[in-house]
């Protein structure tokens, strides 16, 4: 079988780049004679006749009605008859050299019918991403991906705001870390009466102001933070809910649960990283060095989403601190398990102001007013006391004991001015209450 | 020899009424400057003057007094002058642009003849009888339109009356100066029967031979050359007349109606004061007249109508025999008129769009000489005279030496003839390259027309049945600029969209197309391209998305000028890539007009614009290439 003759699609104009077959006279493998007409195909301008150069027996490579490229080829002549095992080629259409790629995209995807760009491949591979997240789309780029990334951070923030909030509303205190207490009848009784106007939670507010002069006083007494006085109310809180222990607990059902352990809560809000308390454990046991590198810690922590679910979920008492705001009063909100929370105000004209909301169904405006009206006295001595170091062994002496700083092994000792007719210095926290 | 006392006084009121003009002008009252005729006056009243209404006059610059003697009236003239609203063009045309009835004129020399030489032909295809008069000047027989118009009307036989009005200077230049051989000459050489007169005394019968020259036209419906020797009293406008006092006061005597004047003193006297009389009065009452508001003036766009997108299903036909085939059921409205050269069969046109035409419709189809300029302005004429015409340039780059009649005529009547007008001519040429044609029949100059007052620029495109286009173009009534694209002629429009991609066409007046990916997936970039270049995105969809990692819509624009805003601006999403492709130049493009458009409006999109790189086309493929936009290219700026 020789091939005698190629016939190929003519340029017959300039302005042409493809030409139509319109009509083909012979079947595939017929016998031609030389100068026999074998189709008829349309340029832009004319109507151009294909016939042949030789006798012989033709192969058809084109289809009626089919446009095909200037220079393609449309039939061959040969001298012999065909193989009736030859098979027609078709021809390939120009545009298709993504053809192999897509299947190569989509190997391992056959399953969706969603096309995925080069690059958004190689990111999937990369970041081991799930790729039936996009089992809804029909074409993917690597812009869908990244979308994708940035979304799931802020997903993942907000989970694990829930959960923390779920952890902490769900929780079960077990026995051990309280004493309950059932409820007066009187108490309860009370308690209805003031439900009928606040709803089922009666939460009030009491507020003092504490005099400490200028911000600088802060630094006298605090050695690491000197921005806010936060150590040394955790300090004077933690030691004082021992004696109010009715602010250190939670409604439960019909009874109040006190905690027998003192947590503080401080609460955290940078915007970034949602609103949570993390608690200084067992704070009344701890002294003011301790308490300013515990909550070094706990904001660090904080800042990098590391706290972990026990110190979320623990406090019995929580200080919400805005000392660095501009607010001078405020309403902070209980939180859960809890009965009270203290709030810090910024400093005004040398004052600043507490804030305690308190569940009144466990407590009352009395005790909540003697509880502050001491710590006011507390706070407001330590920052009126001159040049006062608490970490200064040396300068104080109780007047009537003779105790001096060193004998403060967990900080719970505190000197106080005295002015009297017969003495003139400092008597300890141990004599002072013996008053 | 008697003349028509109405006659008389006809020329004394233009003259009355010019030097009213130079009054007004001196006491700063007039805004812009006048061309007196005074001195030419029995030129006005010999020929504009003793034709009918339903004839027509094209004049000049030096207009007033073909306007006064044609439509008999003063008094619009001069409160256009004065730039009131109630003037001849609500003050927006003034001295040099007139419009009434039929009588027009422009302040480009030479232009206005081959648009009266339409606006004749147009005539004597309505078979009306009707004539009319060109004016020139010996200056303007400097301009290269004249004998283009002067060889077109002798060969038609077009029944147009040239009157030269030669007052032998041309603004401030001697016409022996630049004034080779002779007018008598030039006519004779057109074949075109030529006559002569002058305005100077009354022995000399002016306005018999004018007339006769008027009968001639109308019996023989063939052209004719009038050359009058007159003289200009006055400056050429204002105050730049140079000549020697010597001069001018030799020509005020020898002026026809001085000597008329003198003949009779006391008689023409008292005319003279009772016209002057008239005019001043007139004058002092309109001084005070309202001009035209500015809100009258600019035209508002109609309301846009909400755009509706419907899909679309391409066709399956060559588009030269689409377009073959709608020029056949064009030219059966017996207002169309296509015009261009090698337009007649056999050869039916270069790109053979006409094929069959000229056998069908020959007193419609109008094959020129090589004068795209004379096309141009043929087709204005006959579109001032209520016909459709479709003129065509057969490549693109001819289009330069049209540009004249585009900009200064089609696009000027409309608004300077304070709307009374229109002239809805398609111009539509083929740009383009690919073919190795080299660098004057491979250009893209659309840019250079854009921004053009009333003109649209149309860009036909492979996939949209240009019947679509033609269909609006039928019916539009202002000028346009239709580009076709030489190689989309001989293509079909094959189309292979990825999966689920779809085609949609607009419902506006002139629909745009749009190729979107499926709703369930994220659009990168907006790719805007028009007419021949958007071959190459939509056959390289899927090669963008896959190795460029673009997931693109496309906008095909069909009219690129002014461009459809809303259908833009609605598809464009912010921070997303914007690209725009076409075939012209890198500077001033059509695509930096649809990037500003879109800046002014979002403000986090990326842009990007291919064109052809800043350099002539050149004819070897591999650099032709190179140039010009390609997928290649497309591909290296994403």
């Amino acid at each position: 079988m020789k091939l005698l003759q190629t016939i190929i699609a003519p340029q017959e104009s300039v302005n042409d780049d493809y030409l139509s077959v319109l009509k083909i006279y012979l079947n595939q493998g017929d016998k031609v004679e030389k100068d026999s007409l074998i189709a008829e195909i349309e340029a832009s301008k004319a109507l151009i006749e294909i016939r042949s150069d030789y006798d012989g027996y033709i192969e058809i490579l084109v289809e009626e009605d089919k446009d095909y490229a200037v220079g393609s080829e449309m039939f061959k002549i040969f001298d012999s008859k065909i193989d009736n095992e030859l098979k027609l080629t078709e021809k390939k259409i120009e545009n298709i050299n993504s053809e192999n790629d897509l299947l190569e995209n989509n190997l391992d995807l056959k399953n969706l019918s969603v096309n995925f760009s080069n690059r958004a491949l190689s990111l999937i591979k990369e970041k081991k991403i799930d790729i039936v997240k996009f089992q809804n789309y029909s074409y993917v780029t690597s812009n869908d991906i990244n979308n994708l990334l940035s979304d799931d951070l802020e997903l993942k923030t907000d989970k694990i705001q829930k959960s923390v909030v779920k952890e902490y509303s769900e929780k079960i205190i077990n026995n051990t870390e309280i004493e309950n207490f059932k409820f007066s009848k009187s108490k309860k009784t009370e308690n209805e009466y003031l439900k009928i106007v606040n709803s089922s939670s009666v939460i009030s507010r009491l507020s003092v102001d504490v005099k400490i002069g200028s911000s600088e006083k802060i630094s006298h007494v605090q050695k690491l933070i000197s921005s806010t006085p936060l150590p040394l109310l955790i300090f004077e809180v933690s030691r004082l809910l021992i004696k109010y222990p009715n602010l250190n607990s939670f409604h439960n059902n019909d009874s109040k649960s006190i905690y027998k352990s003192v947590n503080i809560g401080i609460a955290f809000d940078d915007g970034k990283n949602g609103l949570k308390v993390a608690a200084v454990k067992n704070a009344d046991k701890l002294n003011l060095n301790s308490i300013e590198n515990k909550i070094i810690d706990l904001t660090t922590s904080y800042v990098n989403n590391k706290l972990d679910k026990s110190t979320l979920t623990s406090s019995t008492f929580t200080i919400t601190d805005l000392f660095n705001s501009e607010v001078s009063t405020f309403h902070p909100l209980v939180n859960v398990n809890n009965s009270s929370i203290l709030g810090v105000s910024s400093l005004r004209n040398s004052h600043f102001n507490l804030d305690l909301s308190f569940d009144h169904r466990i407590t009352n405006g009395k005790e909540v007013s003697l509880f502050l009206g001491e710590l006011k006295n507390r706070l407001e001595n330590i920052f009126s006391s001159p040049n006062f170091d608490f970490l200064d062994k040396s300068k104080v002496n109780c007047t009537k004991c003779f105790r001096d700083i060193s004998d403060d092994n967990n900080g719970s000792i505190y000197f106080q001015k005295v002015i009297n007719n017969n003495t003139n210095g400092y008597l300890c926290s141990i004599c002072l209450n013996g008053w | 020899m008697a003349i028509n006392h109405r006659i008389i006084k006809e020329i004394i009121r233009i003259r009355i009424v010019e030097q009213a003009f130079l009054n007004l002008f001196s006491e700063g009252k007039l805004n812009g400057t006048v061309h007196t005729c005074i001195g030419q006056e029995l030129s006005a009243a010999s020929f504009a003057g003793q034709i009918s209404k339903r004839d027509f006059v094209f004049s000049n610059h030096r207009c007033h007094g073909h306007y006064i003697s044609y439509t008999k009236e003063w008094k619009p003239l001069i409160l256009e002058l004065l730039g009131k609203s109630s003037g001849v063009c609500g003050g927006v045309g003034s001295s040099q642009h007139l419009h009434k009835y039929n009588f027009f004129s422009n302040g480009i020399q030479g232009g206005i003849m081959p648009v009266a030489a339409g606006f004749a032909l147009g005539n004597k295809i309505k078979k009306n009888n009707n004539i009319g008069i060109v004016y020139i000047g010996d200056g303007t027989l400097g301009e290269g339109a004249v004998y283009e118009t002067l060889n077109f009307i002798s060969k038609k036989e077009i029944p147009l009356l040239v009157v030269c009005e030669n007052n032998s200077y041309a603004q401030s230049t001697p016409i022996d100066y630049t004034l080779s051989g002779s007018i008598k000459a030039r006519a004779k050489a057109f074949g075109i029967e030529f006559r002569e007169s002058n305005t100077f005394n009354l022995d000399n019968n002016i306005l018999g031979e004018a007339k006769s020259s008027i009968e001639y036209v109308r019996q023989n419906s063939k052209p004719l050359f009038h050359l009058v020797n007159t003289s200009r009293l006055k400056a050429h406008s204002k105050g730049d007349d140079d000549r020697d006092e010597k001069e001018i006061k030799e020509l005020e005597k020898k002026d026809f109606l001085n000597n008329l004047i003198e003949s009779d003193k006391e008689h023409f006297g008292a005319i003279i004061e009772k016209i002057k009389k008239e005019v001043d009065l007139f004058i002092d009452e309109s001084l005070d007249l309202n001009e035209m508001s500015f809100e009258n003036y600019l035209e508002e766009n109609g309301e846009q109508k909400k755009i509706d997108y419907s899909i679309y299903n391409l066709h399956k036909e060559r588009q030269i025999k689409l377009l073959n085939s709608v020029f056949h059921n064009l030219m059966k409205n017996n207002n169309s008129i296509f015009i261009g050269e090698d337009i007649l069969d056999p050869y039916g046109g270069a790109f053979k769009v006409s094929k069959g035409l000229s056998t069908k419709f020959p007193d419609r189809v109008i094959g020129t000489s090589i004068s795209e300029s004379l096309i141009a302005g043929v087709a204005n004429g006959l579109a001032l005279n209520g016909f459709k015409p479709y003129a065509e340039f057969m490549f693109g780059d001819f289009t330069a030496l049209a540009f004249d009649q585009l900009i200064n005529h089609s696009s000027k009547f409309y608004n300077m003839y304070n709307k009374k007008v229109n002239c809805p001519v398609v111009f539509r040429t083929p740009m383009g390259a690919r073919r190795g044609y080299g660098p004057t029949h491979s250009q893209s100059l659309e840019k250079h027309f854009v921004g053009m007052d009333k003109f649209e620029i149309i860009a036909l495109n492979k996939y949209l049945d240009p019947k679509i286009v033609y269909d609006y173009l039928e019916e539009r009534t202002h000028p346009t600029l239709l580009i076709e694209n030489k190689t989309d002629y001989a293509k079909k429009p094959n189309l292979n969209l990825p999966n689920k991609f779809k085609l949609y066409i607009t419902n506006e007046d002139i629909p745009n197309l749009i190729i979107k990916p499926p709703n369930d997936s994220k659009i990168t970039s907006t790719i805007i391209t028009y007419g021949g270049s958007s071959e190459i995105v939509l056959d390289n969809i899927e090669k963008l998305f896959y190795e460029k990692d673009q997931l693109i819509q496309v906008l095909i624009l069909t009219k690129i000028d002014p461009l459809p805003e809303s259908f833009i601006l609605e598809n464009i999403t912010e921070n997303t890539k914007v690209i725009t492709i076409e075939e012209g130049t890198e500077r001033g493009t059509i695509g930096n007009n649809i990037i500003s458009l879109i800046a002014k409006n979002n403000t986090n999109n990326h842009f990007y614009s291919l064109s052809s790189h800043d350099n002539i086309i050149p004819s070897v493929k591999s650099l032709e290439d190179n140039v010009l936009p390609s997928i290649n290219r497309l591909m290296k700026i994403l």
